[in-house]
């Protein structure tokens, strides 16, 4: 009935993004010992795949997303990407912010993108046409001239997009990048971000904490937690991490670690809040989420493996 | 006249509409200067103070056509401005460098605060008369205190500027795969523009009032100085009309450089890509 | 008219907004503002010129005006071996003797006495014969009332290779107190005399008090001569490897005063009486001095701040002498005249002194 996911074909070859055992501690302020944000991530992102990362804030979404991008080194493990080691910031990783200040205000619109493909070492004369391309495709071809602070902040971020596209990175991190914005902005940014999904088949690892926007958007969904606060690396399990390579259906960590799961969705897109299977998904995530606010035996003891594809006729859970 | 304009303006409600002479900003201004200046005429011409004292409006634009026809005025602010200019280039470079110093090595950066802390409180013209010991009258002196003076307003606005860049903004230039060199070049020195604007701008007032008021105090430009060594002079021969002048051409120059100097850079710059800090 | 007509309208309507309600708009107001603006500049520009033209019914008027019957008078107090009589009448209590009450003005340079003396805040003022031509020629309503002092004045060096005005380059630096001091116009005088013209040396005059200008030939660095009076030329010149350039001898050709007592008209009309006794008095304490020298060095030194002896060797020095006569008005004049320093010329003496004053120039020194 719905379309198979690119992923599906592509993860029969090697993952584009492979995390192994990924710790990431920080100084912790004042006490002089460490804090752990990450412990025991294992993932692997395959080509063409829209994952999203969702969690309470403060569970390491922000963090796991930059030690992807190479801005923060893993304390632990180690990222690659086709296999080679990811040590700093790169081309091929673009990021979109949230904060609508990540153009530089002293370009336009236009000089914003080509600055990017300038920086990708794109030919001169290849650059305006290439920029004009990825702004008319987040409908900004009428704003060239404009600077960044005549423009609203759904545009920003359309802007951000356009010219994280332009430089054909391997995949595309976006980190809240619609947080910011109004309801409806959002929504309208959500559905567009989708269609380029598709026309590029970029690779997207997004982080949010609204759960709807997760389901509608990605193929896999990776739920993080917070860490307790001492001695909080766990045993890793055989199981999870086979599961975490791609494997059906959502699948629990009972360990430590900072993931609390990894749930493919298999609804078919396009998708909307009241279609079936939504508020299925809606709920486990909600738990997920949810359940870290009680012990943590309780997510042991209380797997949840309400299987996914069985349609529930239900109305939509508002979302979040 | 008043029924029919009134009854627009309610159903309206356009008060921009009434464009008489004192809607724009520069023309009250200049309305406001206008009657100062007649006040001033109708006092000096009342002859209740001796004209050496208190002189005519008139006089000194007289005196000041004729400096400038006689040419010295001008050679005075040609002196002053190249030599303030100079000072404030040097101390540009310097606190360039002093910035990226500070930046690029931790313990420089105590340095660099210790001496902004220590010295820039001091006032330029304090240390005029050590800096006439050490670099002798004349552009010498002139020239260091111009630098002293501009070097700390301009080394904690950089400073300032460069901490204040958008986190984002690094890191969207460190994605782009961008070196130090280039991050600096391309991100760091634009997204801190409005600060080092506004540095440049402080250090210029300051280093113009320290030459000025150096020549005046303590004649350090020597009789080959500026404007203050101009006034000086005018001074000791009483020709307060021509003191006046010289007090003008301060305000004419602080006026060209503030609004079409500065003022063209920021709209250039700053104030075209919304940054600016002012307004 | 136009602009008052608008302002009026405006200013009515923001006291009697009730009353003509139909036309005030009070989610407006900006347009009240800006037709009352005109006439608020008036208003302020009004009240400041009536400030100002108040100011001077407080104090000038006072200053200037009433003549009163006790004697008291006003005097710069400067110090220095030029100011020797100043302090010795205090000293002697010679002003008391006359009659006179004095109130001391500490005033910080010659310009600052200058000033005093224009705005009426000092009674008489001594100075230098040019600076007194320079506010005579500007119309300052004063005149000279008494000789004061004559000392040699030196150009000092430490450069050997130059030995006379020719000598110095663009490179060199004059230090002296002023623009417009009698050692400006000194140089200018030299200067006319040996290189043809009074304003060759104007672009290496550097303003130093005499202190400061000593330190910095003392210290032989960019200021390579200093002209000065004693006793900072004395100081110099005792030194090994400095010498005199030009002396005030051969720059005037003869004697002239060096400072003289200088009174406003407004004092001199109306208070003859204070006027004569400052006269008497002055004159005494200058007789006095120059005829007790021996006495004076003790009273004068604590004040110089130097040992009673050198105080008796400076007051006795070749040149220095306290006299009353004036001397080289008129011929400071003609050279100011001829050299572009003044532009009015006085026709005679009476010009420029006061009555007293004929009887106290030499034949052939006016």
């Amino acid at each position: 009935m719905g379309m198979l996911p690119d992923y599906q074909q592509a993860k029969k070859t090697t993952p584009l993004l492979v995390v192994n055992s990924l710790h990431k501690r920080f100084p912790a302020p004042g006490s002089g010992g460490d804090l752990t944000v990450l412990a025991e991530v294992e993932l692997a992102v395959h080509r063409g795949e829209f994952l999203s990362i969702i969690g309470r804030s403060g569970c390491g979404k922000t963090t796991l997303l930059r030690c992807i991008a190479g801005f923060e080194k893993p304390s632990r493990g180690s990222l690659r990407i086709e296999g080679r080691e990811i040590t700093g910031p790169g081309i091929d990783r673009m990021m979109v912010f949230q904060d609508t200040e990540q153009l530089f205000p002293w370009l336009t619109v236009l000089g914003n993108v080509e600055f990017a493909l300038q920086a990708a070492r794109v030919p001169r004369r290849e650059r305006r046409a290439r920029a004009v391309h990825f702004l008319e495709m987040v409908g900004l071809e009428r704003f060239l001239d404009y600077y960044p602070h005549q423009l609203s902040g759904g545009m920003k971020q359309r802007v951000a997009i356009a010219r994280a596209l332009s430089v054909r990175p391997r995949m595309l991190l976006m980190d809240e990048p619609f947080a910011a914005l109004d309801a409806m902005t959002r929504s309208l940014l959500q559905q567009e971000l989708l269609q380029l999904w598709q026309q590029t088949k970029a690779t997207i690892i997004f982080v949010t904490h609204n759960i709807q926007e997760a389901i509608i958007q990605s193929d896999r969904i990776l739920v993080l937690r917070p860490l307790l606060p001492a001695g909080s690396t766990g045993s890793r399990d055989p199981a999870f991490i086979r599961a975490a390579g791609g494997g059906a259906g959502p699948v629990l960590n009972p360990g430590l670690g900072s993931m609390a799961a990894l749930i493919d969705n298999p609804l078919p897109r396009p998708r909307q809040p009241d279609m079936p299977g939504f508020g299925v998904i809606w709920r486990q995530l909600h738990r997920l989420i949810g359940l870290e606010v009680g012990t943590r035996a309780g997510l042991v003891a209380q797997p949840v493996a309400e299987p996914a594809a069985q349609p529930v006729a239900e109305a939509a859970p508002v979302s979040t | 006249m008043l029924p029919a304009t009134n009854k627009k303006r309610e159903t309206e409600k356009v008060w921009p509409r009434r464009r008489n002479l004192f809607s724009s900003r520069l023309a009250r201004q200049v309305g406001w200067l206008l009657m100062v200046g007649a006040a001033w005429e109708a006092v000096a011409r009342a002859g209740i103070y001796p004209p050496i004292l208190f002189p005519r409006l008139s006089d000194v634009f007289v005196a000041l056509l004729a400096e400038v026809r006689g040419g010295e005025i001008l050679a005075r602010t040609g002196w002053s401005l190249g030599t303030i200019s100079l000072g404030v280039a040097l101390a540009v470079t310097i606190s360039i460098a002093a910035a990226a110093l500070a930046l690029g090595l931790r313990p420089l950066r105590s340095l660099v605060d210790a001496l902004l802390n220590v010295l820039h409180p001091l006032p330029g013209i304090a240390v005029l008369p050590i800096f006439l010991l050490w670099f002798g009258t004349g552009a010498p002196a002139v020239l260091a205190v111009v630098v002293f003076s501009c070097i700390w307003p301009m080394v904690q606005n950089l400073l300032a500027g460069l901490e204040s860049v958008p986190r984002t903004q690094i890191d969207a230039g460190r994605n782009l795969g961008l070196g130090r060199a280039r991050l600096a070049l391309f991100v760091l020195i634009p997204a801190s523009l409005p600060y080092a604007l506004a540095g440049l701008r402080l250090a210029w007032a300051r280093g113009w009032q320290t030459a000025v008021a150096g020549e005046m105090v303590f004649g350090a430009g020597g009789g080959d100085g500026g404007l203050g060594w101009f006034i000086y002079k005018r001074r000791f021969f009483l020709e307060i009309p021509a003191v006046f002048a010289g007090m003008l051409m301060i305000i004419l120059i602080g006026i060209l450089v503030e609004h079409v100097i500065f003022g063209t850079l920021e709209h250039l710059t700053v104030r075209r890509w919304g940054m600016s800090r002012t307004e | 008219m136009r602009l008052i007509q608008i302002g009026i309208a405006g200013w009515s309507r923001a006291g009697k907004s009730g009353v003509r309600g139909h036309v005030a708009s009070p989610a407006l107001p900006r347009p009240r503002l800006l037709r009352s603006l005109p006439v608020l500049m008036l208003a302020v520009a009004m009240a400041l010129a009536l400030m100002v033209l108040a100011a001077p019914a407080l104090t000038v008027s006072r200053v200037l005006g009433a003549a009163q019957p006790a004697e008291k008078i006003r005097i710069a107090q400067q110090f220095g071996l030029v100011y020797a009589p100043l302090s010795i009448a205090r000293e002697l209590k010679i002003f008391e003797k006359h009659g006179l009450q004095v109130e001391w003005r500490q005033l910080g340079s010659g310009a600052a006495v200058n000033e005093a003396l224009i705005a009426g805040q000092v009674d008489v003022g001594f100075m230098g014969i040019p600076p007194f031509l320079i506010g005579w020629d500007k119309g300052v309503p004063w005149k000279v009332a008494v000789g004061f002092a004559e000392v040699p004045i030196v150009l000092v060096t430490y450069r050997e290779d130059i030995k006379s005005l020719a000598d110095f380059t663009s490179k060199d630096k004059i230090a002296l107190p002023s623009p417009g001091s009698v050692q400006h116009l000194l140089l200018g005088m030299a200067a006319k005399r040996e290189l043809g013209n009074a304003q060759a040396l104007d672009s290496l005059l550097v303003a130093m008090a005499h202190p400061d200008g000593m330190a910095a030939l003392l210290a032989r660095r960019d200021i390579t001569a200093h002209f000065t009076t004693p006793p900072y030329g004395f100081e110099l010149l005792s030194r090994p490897g400095f010498h005199a350039v030009l002396t005030d001898q051969q720059a005037f050709g003869g004697r002239f005063s060096f400072n003289v007592g200088v009174v406003t008209q407004q004092f001199h009309d109306s208070r003859p009486r204070a006027y004569r006794q400052l006269v008497a008095a002055i004159t005494e304490a200058m007789n006095w001095l120059e005829t007790h020298k021996k006495e004076a060095a003790p009273i004068l030194a604590p004040e110089f701040n130097l040992s009673t002896d050198k105080t008796y060797a400076y007051l006795t020095w070749p040149g220095v002498r306290y006299t009353v006569e004036v001397r080289g008005l008129m011929k400071f004049a003609r050279f100011m005249h001829e050299n572009g320093f003044i532009r009015r010329l006085p026709a005679s003496l009476d010009d420029l002194a006061w009555e007293n004053v004929a009887a106290l120039v030499p034949p052939g020194e006016e």
